[in-house]
């Protein structure tokens, strides 16, 4: 490297750092890099770390953070053009079209902080399938520390690890949201509030990025049920879907303003799982019925929570149809009828005309799909 | 030389288990006419069907084995449960090897065992109880689900006729009811 600072050039020499902290950048930048699928043998190995790192590599790490979340938010979803509200200090919210960084002038900072750092150290210092110390929750844990945690995820359930034993994931609500399953393998989710997530624009953007993601990931969980042969893991998946998805639309509602878009990503997934037109047994097609009719029933119900936040998103949809025209959230109505409207529409017009009568809509099929997996017929008798 | 002595030891347990089952579902009835109408149509088909009115408008049927169907027509739901219960008296017996015959350790140890294999069999009466009380509500569920199909089908079709009714003149009902389909013609 070259420095040019007095018209000659002179060599910078480059930065130097101690093996475990070389450790420490690399698992950095396999959590915010090009490759979120890969599988990383660091974390499956234990080395001794101290508490502190030298400003070099400090350095290095920070810019590894800065350089590689933004690439991360802007893959994961930033890059599309979406709508959402804009909250401009003043003014009366208004939507806006395009994309992430069309839609936030400037984008907010993300601030890594404590959490971020112990984090990584434990990620170093740990086997992260046989670990020896618990990762706590940091009480300063801010959105960028959540997101470092959340970007860790794939990563630690590809090599064994075990994140539904640790409160430093259990507690995030990000993780909450884009990993229920594995957080809730065992126990019950822990109640996490989504306000700040949620309320706080500078929080809240990062949650518009990662929408596809998110969608993406339940996705990737609503498939996992058919697969699914035992009853009481089929009820911990729906209880901790049905937990963390009333707990956020209960946020989104209570924010001001309501930021009903934000859940999106559920009517994206939605989409996806029901436009095709499968019957309710897709969901509960391997689940071991030999049990009491009522555990059997929870395991059915449970099997439809997704459905269920289908068909309440449903009914925010009719209730901003209803909004009029001189109300205050008037604009926020009509942007949540048209990003969501793939899901208002029947079929096409030529599966409508092959059909022998009309067609429902999605959030309809969805609400439907529910009250055949929860109804006396579905039993397995 | 030690001797090892053979002593024979007895354990037993009285239980009296208890196991039940259940579920509840809702008739999804169309918000036809305003609730209370539609609830006052659903009590008189449940009478009809032998079932009998209990506290807080709860309706009840409870047939020859027990099962217990009990319907809430305002609320619209259905709960169907059954239970049984079995008094156990059970008893083990094992020997087992010491070498004193006061062997106060050996013989704890072995009561022990005997409790805990005794517990376990409990456990599978529970188990077996409990599949009997599942198959009985099975057997019934599918009858019911029909009956409970029709009688929702017979109060749709009342209100609607009560509906139409409110709306203007009545000139024609005509039901089928093999594809139980009804047409109403109303002049308004």
């Amino acid at each position: 490297m070259t420095d040019r600072t007095d018209g000659t050039e002179r060599e910078r020499p480059l930065p130097r750092v101690a093996g475990s902290e070389a450790q420490m950048i690399q698992l950095a930048r396999a959590l915010v890099g090009d490759d979120n699928h890969r599988y990383v043998p660091l974390l499956r190995r234990r080395q001794k770390f101290g508490e502190q790192i030298g400003p070099s590599a400090m350095a290095l790490v920070q810019q590894t953070l800065a350089r590689g979340v933004a690439m991360q938010l802007i893959r994961r979803g930033g890059w599309q053009t979406r709508r959402s509200l804009a909250l401009r200090p003043g003014q009366a919210p208004q939507p806006i079209r395009g994309r992430l960084w069309d839609r936030h002038q400037p984008i907010p900072a993300l601030h890594f902080g404590p959490a971020s750092f112990a984090l990584l150290a434990w990620l170093v210092r740990e086997d992260v399938a046989r670990p020896n110390r618990e990762l706590d929750r940091h009480p300063q844990t801010t959105i960028a520390d959540d997101l470092l945690h959340y970007f860790a995820m794939e990563h630690l359930l590809r090599v064994g690890g075990r994140p539904h034993e640790h409160a430093g994931f259990r507690l995030s609500p990000l993780t909450q949201l884009g990993f229920p399953d594995a957080l809730a393998r065992e126990s019950a989710l822990p109640s996490v509030e989504f306000d700040e997530l949620v309320g706080v624009p500078e929080h809240a953007f990062v949650l518009e990025a990662l929408q596809s993601d998110l969608a993406r990931r339940w996705v990737e969980l609503e498939r996992t049920k058919g697969t699914i042969e035992s009853l009481e893991a089929m009820i911990l998946l729906g209880d901790a879907q049905r937990s963390v998805l009333g707990r956020l639309f209960a946020a989104l509602e209570r924010a001001k303003p309501a930021r009903r878009e934000l859940a999106g990503f559920v009517v994206e997934a939605g989409y996806q799982l029901v436009h095709r037109g499968p019957d309710r047994r897709w969901w509960t097609a391997s689940l071991d019925t030999r049990a009491p009719l009522a555990q059997r029933q929870r395991a059915f119900a449970a099997a439809a929570a997704l459905l269920d936040a289908l068909s309440r998103l449903g009914r925010w949809v009719d209730e901003a149809g209803l909004v009029a025209h001189f109300d205050d959230d008037y604009a926020a109505a009509q942007m949540l009828l048209v990003s969501w409207q793939f899901m208002r529409q029947a079929p096409s017009a030529a599966e409508r005309a092959r059909a022998a009568g009309p067609r429902p809509s999605g959030f309809e099929r969805a609400a439907a799909l529910a009250r055949e997996l929860e109804s006396l017929h579905s039993l397995g008798v | 030389m030690s001797r090892a002595y053979r002593i024979r030891l007895s354990e037993s347990l009285r239980r009296h288990i208890e196991v039940d089952d259940g579920i509840c579902s809702s008739l999804e009835l169309l918000d036809i006419l305003p609730r209370e109408q539609m609830a006052e149509l659903l009590a008189r088909e449940l009478a009809a069907a032998g079932f009998e009115e209990r506290d807080e408008g709860q309706w009840v049927r409870v047939d020859d084995e027990g099962v217990v169907v009990r319907v809430d027509p305002k609320q619209g739901t259905v709960t169907v449960s059954a239970a049984s219960e079995q008094d156990l008296e059970l008893t083990k017996t094992r020997e087992i090897r010491a070498y004193a015959e006061n062997d106060v350790v050996t013989r704890e140890r072995a009561r022990a065992d005997i409790q805990a294999s005794l517990e376990s069999e409990v456990g599978e009466h529970e188990k077996a109880l409990q599949a009997k009380v599942t198959e009985k509500l099975e057997g019934k569920l599918g009858d019911l689900r029909q009956e409970l199909d029709k009688i929702s089908n017979r109060v749709t079709g009342e209100a609607l006729k009560r509906k139409a009714a409110s709306l203007g003149e009545v000139q024609e009902i005509s039901e089928d009811p093999e594809t139980g389909s009804l047409t109403i013609r109303v002049k308004i």
